[in-house]
C-alpha cells in the first residue's frame, strides 16, 4: 500500500522541475480539461498547452521525459496525441487522495 | 511554462475599468490618460479587428491572476466586452540584470535617460506588430474550417490586443508626452495601408486564408517569441516583466499554428495514401492542399520572418546588449561572461559568388545569433510535421530554405540564392522562382478551398480534426455560439 501510494512521489523525483509542473497539469487536465467529449481520464495537447503556456517544443520534451519515469502513456500520433496516467500512476494519486 | 509558479499569485483587478494587476488606481494620472486611450482601443478593434463578430459569443480564456493557476479561465465571451488589461509577472526585488556593461547592478525600475529613445524604439517595434496580426487576420472568421479553428483565431486575436495594452502601458508609464503620441500611432497606422503602414514588411503582407494563418503563427508569432524573450531579458524591470506574462500567451498561438499545419498534413497524407495519389495536379483536385504547395509557402514565410530578424551585423543589436536592453535568448542559461567582448559569431556572407561562413565580433552578430536560435526551434518543428508523411508512408519532407533564400534585409539582400543555397543569376532566380514560392494560382487555388463551416463538430475537407474523441467522434462542443 505504501509502496503504491509513493509510486508517484518517487518517479516525480526522477524528473524536472518543469516535467513536475507539467505532471500537474496533465492531472488536472486529464478530468477538467475544456476539449468534451473526450475519454475519461484523458487530455490533449491543445488544453494542455493552453492551461501552461508552455513551449511546444518544450512540452514534446517534457513529455518524453514523463513517459519514461513511467507516469503518462501516449496513445495515437502526432499531433493528436492523447495522454493518460499510467494505471500506477492513477492507483497511486487515487490512494493519496 | 510560465516562470511565475515560485512567486505568489498576484490576482488581477477587475473591478477596475482596465483590468491590471499593477495598482493603476494609485496613479491617477495614468489611470485618466489609460483610459481616453481606451475608447480608442475599442474604435480601432471594432473597424479594424475581426469582422462581423461584435454578437459572437467565444469560449475564451481570460487571465484572472498571472500565475501558472489562474492564467487560464475559461468562458463565452462577447470579444468587445473582452478585459483587455495590464498583466506584470510580479517583481523580484532582488533582480540583478545579469549581462552587458551594467551586469551585476539593480534593475532598472525607471528608464535611465542614455536609454529612453532606444527603449522607447524597441517598444513601438514591438508594439506594432500586435494590432498588426490582428488587421492582417480581420476576414479569416468568414472562412473558418470549423468551430474549433474560429475560436483559435479569435483567441490569438484578444491576446495580441492584449499585447498592445502591454506595450501601451510601458509608454504612457514611462515615456510621457512620447509616449502617449506613440500609443495614439500604434492606432493610426494600418497593415498594408500605402501611406501609413505596419513598422515591420512581413506585417503588411496579407493573411489571406487558413494555411498563411497557420503558417503565420508558426513562423511569424515564434519570431515574437524570441523577441520577447530577448527582452525578458532587459534591464529595464517592467519591460521584462511585461514580455514574461506574453510569452506564456504567444505559447498558445505557436501551437495553433503547428497544429494547424500539422492537421492540414494529416489530411492530405490521408488522401494521397487511400487514392494512392502522387501527382500535386490530383492530389488538389481531391480538395487538399498539395504537398509542393505547402512546401512552397513553408519558403515564403520562413524567409519573410527572417528578415524580421534585421541585419546579421548590426551595431543597434550590440549597443542594445551592452546597455543591457535586450538580451540573447535564454541568456540565464549560457555559461559564459554575459559581456560578448573579443568573442565571435559564425555568420554566413557572400564572397566571390559563394556562401561564406565569416567570424564576426559576437556583439554585432546578435541578430544573427538570435536567428539561428529561432531556426534550430523551426527545424524541430519540421521534424515533427515531417512524422506525418513518415507515417504514411511518403518520401516527401518539408525542408527549410537556405537562410539567403528571398531575402530583403541582411548581407544576402539583393542576392539570389536557391532553396539550396546555390548563388544565382537573376536571370536563373526568376526563371525558377515560381518552382520555390507561392503563385497567384497557389493562393487561388488555397483560397478556393476556404469555404466556412461553423455546424458543431464538423470540419473542412482540406484540414484534419484537431484530436480524436471517444470512439473517434467528432468534437462537437459549441466553440462559438452565434446568438
Amino acid at each position: 500500500m505504501g509502496t503504491r501510494a509513493s509510486f508517484v512521489s518517487d518517479r516525480l523525483q526522477t524528473v524536472s522541475a518543469p516535467a513536475r509542473k507539467l505532471f500537474n497539469v496533465i492531472v488536472r487536465e486529464a478530468d477538467h480539461g475544456p476539449l468534451r467529449p473526450k475519454a475519461k481520464g484523458t487530455a490533449t495537447p491543445a488544453e494542455i498547452l493552453e492551461a501552461c503556456g508552455l513551449d511546444v517544443g518544450e512540452f514534446y520534451d517534457l513529455l518524453e521525459m514523463l513517459k519514461e519515469a513511467g507516469l503518462i502513456r501516449v496513445s495515437s500520433s502526432y499531433p493528436f496525441e492523447e495522454i493518460q496516467l499510467t494505471p500506477e500512476a492513477e492507483e497511486a494519486l487515487r490512494d493519496a487522495s | 511554462m510560465s516562470d511565475t509558479g515560485e512567486i505568489s499569485q498576484q490576482a488581477i483587478d477587475y473591478s477596475q475599468r482596465i483590468p491590471n494587476n499593477v495598482d493603476l488606481s494609485t496613479d491617477r494620472a495614468l489611470q485618466r490618460a489609460l483610459e481616453r486611450w481606451q475608447p480608442a482601443f475599442l474604435n480601432w478593434w471594432n473597424e479594424t479587428g475581426p469582422a462581423n463578430t461584435s454578437n459572437l459569443q467565444v469560449y475564451l480564456r481570460t487571465a484572472i491572476s498571472v500565475d501558472r493557476d489562474g492564467w487560464a479561465n475559461f468562458g463565452y465571451v462577447r470579444m468587445p466586452e473582452y478585459r483587455w488589461g495590464i498583466f506584470l509577472t510580479p517583481r523580484d526585488e532582488s533582480r540583478k540584470i545579469h549581462f552587458g556593461d551594467h551586469k551585476s547592478e539593480e534593475a532598472w525600475q525607471d528608464v535611465p535617460g542614455e536609454y529612453r529613445s532606444a527603449l522607447r524604439r524597441i517598444i513601438v517595434t514591438q508594439g506594432d506588430t500586435e494590432p498588426a496580426s490582428v488587421e492582417q487576420q480581420r476576414l479569416l472568421g468568414a472562412t473558418c474550417p470549423s468551430l474549433y479553428d474560429l475560436r483559435n483565431l479569435f483567441q490569438v486575436n484578444v491576446e495580441e490586443g492584449r499585447h498592445l495594452w502591454a506595450m501601451v502601458y510601458l509608454l504612457h508609464r514611462y515615456f510621457g508626452r512620447d509616449g502617449r503620441e506613440e500609443a495614439e500611432a500604434l492606432l493610426e497606422r494600418r497593415s498594408g495601408d500605402a501611406n501609413n503602414p505596419r513598422i515591420l514588411t512581413a506585417f503588411n503582407e496579407k493573411t489571406s486564408h487558413w494555411l498563411a494563418f497557420f503558417l503565420f503563427t508558426f513562423f511569424t508569432d515564434r519570431d515574437g517569441k524570441f523577441q520577447l524573450a530577448a527582452l525578458a531579458e532587459s534591464a529595464f524591470d517592467p519591460l521584462a516583466r511585461t514580455t514574461k506574462f506574453m510569452l506564456t500567451e504567444e505559447a498558445h498561438h505557436m501551437f495553433v499554428g503547428e497544429s494547424g499545419v500539422a492537421r492540414t498534413l494529416q489530411r492530405t497524407c490521408e488522401v494521397m495514401q487511400e487514392r494512392n495519389l502522387s501527382d500535386p495536379a490530383q492530389v488538389r483536385a481531391q480538395g487538399v492542399i498539395d504537398l509542393e504547395t505547402l512546401q512552397r509557402f513553408v519558403n515564403f514565410h520562413y524567409s519573410v520572418t527572417l528578415d524580421l530578424f534585421g541585419s546579421e551585423i548590426s551595431s543597434n543589436a550590440a549597443g542594445y546588449y551592452t546597455g543591457g536592453l535586450k538580451g540573447r535568448y535564454s541568456e540565464a542559461n549560457i555559461g559564459d561572461d554575459h559581456s560578448l567582448a573579443g568573442d565571435s559569431y559564425a555568420v554566413p556572407e557572400i564572397e566571390d559568388g559563394k556562401i561564406v561562413n565569416r567570424h564576426a565580433p559576437a556583439l554585432t552578430a546578435l541578430n544573427a545569433r538570435l536567428r539561428d536560435d529561432y531556426t534550430r526551434e523551426i527545424q524541430a518543428g519540421l521534424d515533427r510535421w515531417n512524422r506525418i508523411p513518415e507515417r504514411f508512408g511518403l518520401p516527401f519532407r518539408i525542408k527549410l530554405p537556405h537562410v539567403g533564400f528571398h531575402r530583403k534585409i541582411g548581407s544576402f539582400a539583393g542576392h539570389y540564392i536557391s532553396p539550396e543555397g546555390q548563388v544565382l543569376s537573376r536571370d536563373d532566380w526568376e526563371r525558377r522562382a515560381a518552382v520555390w514560392l507561392p503563385s497567384t494560382d497557389d493562393h487561388a487555388f488555397v483560397s478556393s478551398l476556404m469555404g466556412r463551416v461553423v455546424e458543431p463538430g464538423k470540419f473542412a475537407g482540406w484540414i484534419a480534426p484537431p484530436a480524436r474523441g471517444i470512439n473517434h467522434q467528432p468534437i462537437e462542443f459549441d466553440y462559438v455560439r452565434f446568438d
